[in-house]
């Protein structure tokens, strides 16, 4: 160490006396420590009088690729008191932006009276550095600097800014930066000063813990403006941090400080407007309390599928004892389920989530009540909760408009008495009854796989009973079919709201002593499904019925990657080999039978056969 | 008693005679699989009639080809070798999303900016080939894309019945992403990224 500290003497001594050396001098210096530095290889060459000529092999700033082959070449060397160049020469090769070739002027009292400049007109870059006693000062301005690091993780394209860096010695430092455009990336953010210009204004001063924040200022153009103090280790990694966030507009600041984190997960493309406060307070590195004010802010997250418009009121997190949280909404979406106006009350502590009172959301001309919802460990492998709620009766034509289901009428109704979460899978309690078509139908078994994955799904169980073919029939435009329906789909799975998996049995309620009527059109469009001729019953004899008593009529389908297996109320006899099935028993005279024999029917056959039968006009009987 | 000394006697003998059942990998099954979402997904052309066999002897290819000496020919011709079921409509949900999403992706594995990682996903391997304003975008089709493989990997899994096998499909996967490779892309084997 004593010996660096020599050669750096020596060299002092060599700048700071030229004149007093009348004949050639050269030095080598092998290599320099500094803090956070390293210079090898430095080379100084003085050829008297006029002639300066400097060259390291490579400087090193911890941690980062080396600049090298830095030469500084002054041919104009006036001696006098001290040491002035006023054009030299600089070429160095740097990393990220290739080689660099530039004027250098610098003007040695002493060491502690100096100034440096340094200008790369092809990198549109100019740094001024000034020595005056306790102070140095450094000043850059960039015009239109490019700049691509090898990792790709930083980069600067046509960036503008003007930066000032003043180091005192008695260890504070003032920083002011002011961007007049261009783009700059540092993984993940991008920003884009054309759009969201930073102006900042700070200051550090060093301190035995590392570095305090006395003052930190920054204004976002006219989106925000971000002001801070604390406290960062010798690393510069924060320790405390008291910081308030003005947001007049957030959706710059959205899209440039908090989209880039949400890449890759359910959150990514969420697009946030509105004004917004915030008040952070770390220590030890941890958040400590966090403090949102919203104020007309519009929220959508396309990939969950939720949106919600106008939320106002006041968030509070903390990891203990956190403050009440108060927010409402105008309105928004799941899916395309609209919600109405509501608001919630509750606290959001650590991992966990209450509700402080029962909150109500407004949804298809009815309300999903939630009375209790307790989440204990969010975000965690194992997530509690304690759930009860109801609906109150939704609208089901609504409800199957927005999941783009056959839109039947009737209303959707239930208790839901709890909630358990288990290897993300969300059961939910109890069953949901709807009244339709003067029947019944219960929801039970109600199952979300991975809610928030690549692939939610949903599960249930669903149950029939005595529906009123008449008003089913007529709601499908299906023909006209009179008596009562039960059925079962079980273990019904749900991709995207589509169905692909079921048990499922449709049939005529058993010991329903109702007027069992089917029309031509009906019996056409079940012919149809199954696999059979359609408008025969329209000519001949038969034509002078228009409708036919039955006994019994159903259908099976058991769904399996995409192949229905069909079956019907019973096994008809055998035709060329293949097994058959009645899919409607006759009865009375003139008996009609509607018999299947296809097996396997491939799913999306039935579903475009059951579409054209309802589009269908049917036989002009009708 | 007289009736319970029999069982007491199986059991022990059961005991005694622990029957393992392996349930292999069906590892050519497994390749052919893959092959087929690939090539849909990769919108390939159809499958050459003779597949260029990867230089490096992998280890799923051995324990293939050691499967070929010990089943003869004729049994794998009655189709009893086992299945890799891929119809799940799961497994071609994801698949459907992976082919929306190859249109987006193929600029960005043609530049090299985008490249096929050893473990059967996706790297982002040299940003600078992205314009500053589009590599967030393309870093987050990465993500999407690397959800939705290691989701595939594991629903083929499941949808076999066989949920132990996730980190088999993934290699098989891993391989057949790298051998159906299109010319100039990149891709990561253990030494360090190479260009196809």
């Amino acid at each position: 160490m004593a010996l660096k500290h020599l050669k750096r003497a020596a060299l002092f001594l060599v700048l700071a006396s030229p004149a007093a050396l009348a004949s050639d001098l050269s030095l080598s210096i092998r290599r320099v420590d500094g803090p956070g530095w390293r210079a090898e290889n430095i080379e100084v060459q003085l050829l008297p009088p006029k002639v300066l000529q400097l060259r390291i092999g490579a400087i090193t700033l911890t941690g980062q690729a080396p600049i090298q082959d830095l030469r500084l070449s002054c041919r104009e060397l006036a001696a006098g008191q001290g040491a002035r160049c006023d054009k030299a020469k600089f070429t160095a090769i740097a990393p990220g932006l290739g080689k660099l070739d530039g004027t250098a002027r610098f003007e040695f009292h002493s060491a502690l009276r100096w100034q440096a400049a340094l200008a790369l007109p092809s990198q549109g870059l100019q740094l001024a550095l000034t020595q005056d006693a306790d102070q140095i000062d450094a000043e850059l301005h960039a015009k239109n600097f490019n700049f691509s690091e090898a990792s790709g993780r930083y980069a600067a394209e046509k960036l503008s800014a003007d930066a000032k860096l003043s180091l005192h010695n008695n260890g504070r430092v003032q920083i002011a930066l002011k961007t007049q455009g261009g783009q700059v990336y540092a993984e993940p953010v991008f920003a884009d000063f054309g759009v969201l210009p930073i102006k900042l204004d700070a200051a550090l001063i060093k301190n035995a813990k590392g570095w305090g924040i006395e003052r930190w200022v920054s204004v976002l153009g006219k989106a925000g403006r971000v002001e801070a103090s604390g406290q960062l280790d010798a690393g510069f990694k924060l320790l405390t941090l008291m910081a308030v966030v003005q947001a007049q507009d957030l959706a710059p600041l959205v899209a440039t400080a908090v989209q880039p984190f949400l890449i890759g997960s359910k959150l990514d493309g969420v697009t946030v407007d509105g004004r917004a406060s915030a008040q952070l307070a770390l220590s030890d590195g941890a958040v400590q309390n966090l403090d949102v004010q919203l104020d007309g802010v519009n929220f959508k997250a396309d990939k969950l599928g939720l949106s919600l418009d106008e939320m106002a009121g006041d968030v509070h997190w903390s990891p203990m004892s956190a403050a009440i949280s108060r927010l409402r909404w105008s309105g928004g979406a799941v899916k395309k389920v609209a919600l109405g106006a509501s608001q919630m009350r509750f606290r959001a502590q650590g991992k966990d989530f209450s509700l402080l009172e029962p909150w109500r959301q407004p949804l298809l001309e009815g309300a999903l009540n939630v009375e209790r919802l307790a989440l204990r460990g969010l975000g965690g492998a194992q997530l509690n909760a304690d759930f009860t709620g109801a609906l109150e009766p939704l609208n089901l034509t609504a409800l199957c408009k927005a999941l783009g289901w056959p839109e039947f009428t009737g209303t959707l109704a239930g208790r839901l008495p709890g909630l358990t979460v288990r290897d993300d899978v969300w059961t939910i309690d109890g069953a949901l009854e709807a009244q339709l078509f003067d029947g019944n139908l219960r929801v039970s078994k109600l199952q979300a796989v991975q809610p928030f994955g690549v692939l939610p799904r949903v599960m249930a169980d669903l149950e029939m009973r005595r529906l009123d073919l008449e008003r089913l029939t007529r709601t499908f435009s299906f023909g006209r079919i009179t008596g009562r329906l039960d059925g079962e789909v079980k273990n019904l799975r749900l991709l995207n709201w589509s169905p692909v998996a079921f048990d499922g049995r449709l049939y005529s309620t058993p010991d329903d002593d109702s007027k069992h009527r089917i029309s031509q059109r009906a019996i056409d469009n079940i012919s149809a499904i199954g696999g059979g001729p359609t408008g025969f019953l329209a000519h001949g004899f038969m034509s002078v019925f228009e409708d036919f008593g039955y006994d019994r009529l159903g259908i099976s389908c058991v769904l399996r990657d995409g192949i229905c297996q069909m079956d019907g109320v019973e096994p008809a006899g055998s035709a060329e080999g293949q097994k058959g099935y009645y899919l409607v028993k006759g009865a009375w005279l003139p008996r009609i039978n509607v018999v299947g024999y296809a097996q396997r029917v491939s799913w999306t056959n039935l579903l475009s056969q059951l579409k054209s039968a309802q589009a269908s006009g049917g036989p002009k009987l009708e | 008693m007289t009736r319970k000394l029999p069982m007491s006697f199986f059991s022990a003998l059961l005991a005694t005679a622990c029957v393992t059942i392996n349930v292999y990998f069906p590892a050519a099954a497994a390749e052919k699989a893959a092959d087929r979402i690939i090539d849909d997904v990769w919108r390939a052309p159809a499958p050459k009639a003779e597949e260029p066999q990867p230089t490096s002897s992998l280890p799923s290819r051995l324990f293939v080809a050691l499967l070929d000496v010990v089943v003869p020919p004729a049994q794998a011709a009655e189709g009893q070798q086992p299945n890799i079921d891929v119809s799940s409509p799961e497994v071609q949900r994801i698949k459907a999303s992976m082919e929306a999403r190859f249109a987006a992706l193929k600029p960005l594995l043609d530049s090299g900016a985008v490249g096929l990682t050893g473990d059967g996903l996706m790297e982002l391997r040299d940003a600078n080939a992205v314009p500053l304003a589009k590599r967030n975008a393309a870093k987050g089709l990465v993500a999407d894309e690397n959800n939705d493989r290691k989701a595939l990997y594991r629903e083929i899994a499941v949808a076999n019945g066989q949920p132990q096998w996730e980190g088999q499909i993934q290699s098989v996967f891993a391989q057949r992403w790298m051998a159906k490779a299109q010319s100039g892309w990149w891709y990561e084997d253990a030494g360090g990224w190479k260009q196809n």
